[in-house]
């Protein structure tokens, strides 16, 4: 099932703007291999659930995959054929900020093949260009 | 046998001057430890890549005074790319015991994942004590014989001559486990409007709505 939060102070949010690079959430927290973002977007929670299900039925129970984003910020859309005015549409989805950097998906104990190839499906249900990092030897 | 590292001494530190650095290939660094003052230094691109790349610990910094012997404490890496932006070295003597983290790597398919069971390693670096020459580049551990929910901890790992593992014994390094399976839950297409934080339920919607 797509995420969204379970309870939220204002159902309504304002666009606000995606300047700059991921300062935080731009590293692997658990995984040995994940997707980054290499573009800003707003990911819905329904391509971010598109992409865990393409990695998990690729993966077939090898390892686990670890979403590390989380959409919280609600979009609003106008309906069709309405007439201009009368306020902010009604929310439509949720959606998570991805900047420049994100670490979007990780997976932990799958073999480096089936990780990378399933990552790699999981990036194709991304609206965005991704590429593909792994853990570096500790200095 | 540290690898050795042209070092120039930083005059301008600060706002767009590391920037400048990084431009002509020099990258910042600083150098502190053993109660001497940081001395905030720039070293040649290639050839810190060269030391990280090949897992170096120890290097000795020509330029400096004294050409110390420093060890490779942080590397700080850009977000996006595989650009180095500033690496923090740690003086050291070479004939006193010092702290560094060492990279576990596991060696062999465990039989216990045969199954069901998936491979999880919670600890990913070990601390090690140990004289600067005796840095392990990287711990291996050979984990073929791993079955469903067999672990190996700290204690079951021979550490390699004239290293100490500074962790507990029993800090599970890896396991075999087994998954919970949960039912893959279908995907909701219809949109649940999240409960709100303060929102009294005998009301709903009452504070949404715009009177005239």
């Amino acid at each position: 099932m797509a995420t969204q939060p379970k309870r939220v102070k204002w159902r309504k949010m304002q666009r606000g703007r995606i300047r700059g690079r991921a300062s935080r959430g731009n590293k692997l927290s658990v995984g040995e291999y994940g997707i980054q973002a290499l573009e800003p977007c707003w990911l819905a929670a329904r391509q971010i659930e598109a992409g865990r299900i393409a990695a998990n039925h690729y993966l077939a129970g090898e390892g686990r995959v670890i979403v590390a984003v989380f959409p919280d910020k609600s979009v609003t859309a106008t309906p069709a054929e309405t007439r201009m005015g009368k306020g902010k549409g009604e929310p439509e989805f949720y959606a998570a900020v991805v900047r420049p950097g994100t670490i979007i998906y990780e997976i932990k104990g799958a073999s480096e093949i089936n990780a990378k190839t399933a990552l790699n499906r999981a990036a194709h249900k991304m609206p965005i260009r991704c590429r593909l990092v792994h853990r570096r030897p500790k200095q | 046998m540290a690898v050795a590292i042209t070092t120039n001494i930083r005059e301008k530190v600060g706002g767009r001057n590391p920037r400048r650095d990084r431009r002509d290939g020099r990258i910042p660094a600083i150098v502190y430890g053993r109660g001497e003052e940081p001395v905030p230094v720039c070293v040649p691109l290639k050839e810190i890549e060269k030391a990280v790349h090949s897992n170096t610990r120890v290097v000795e910094l020509r330029g400096l005074p004294g050409n110390p012997q420093v060890a490779i404490r942080e590397v700080q890496w850009a977000p996006v790319g595989e650009d180095i932006v500033h690496v923090d070295f740690v003086r050291i003597a070479l004939d006193e015991v010092i702290i560094v983290s060492v990279s576990v790597d596991l060696v062999g398919t465990p039989k216990g994942i045969s199954g069901e069971g998936i491979l999880d390693q919670p600890t990913k670096e070990l601390e090690v004590s140990c004289l600067p020459a005796d840095i392990p580049e990287i711990i291996t551990i050979n984990i073929v014989e791993l079955g469903e929910g067999e672990e190996i901890r700290v204690k079951d790992v021979a550490p390699p001559e004239g290293v100490i593992f500074t962790a507990g014994p029993d800090t599970i390094i890896c396991r075999v486990i087994i998954p919970v399976i949960k039912g893959e839950e279908e995907t909701a297409e219809t949109f649940d409007m999240p409960e709100r934080i303060g929102e009294d339920k005998t009301e709903e919607g009452a504070g949404e709505t715009k009177e005239g």
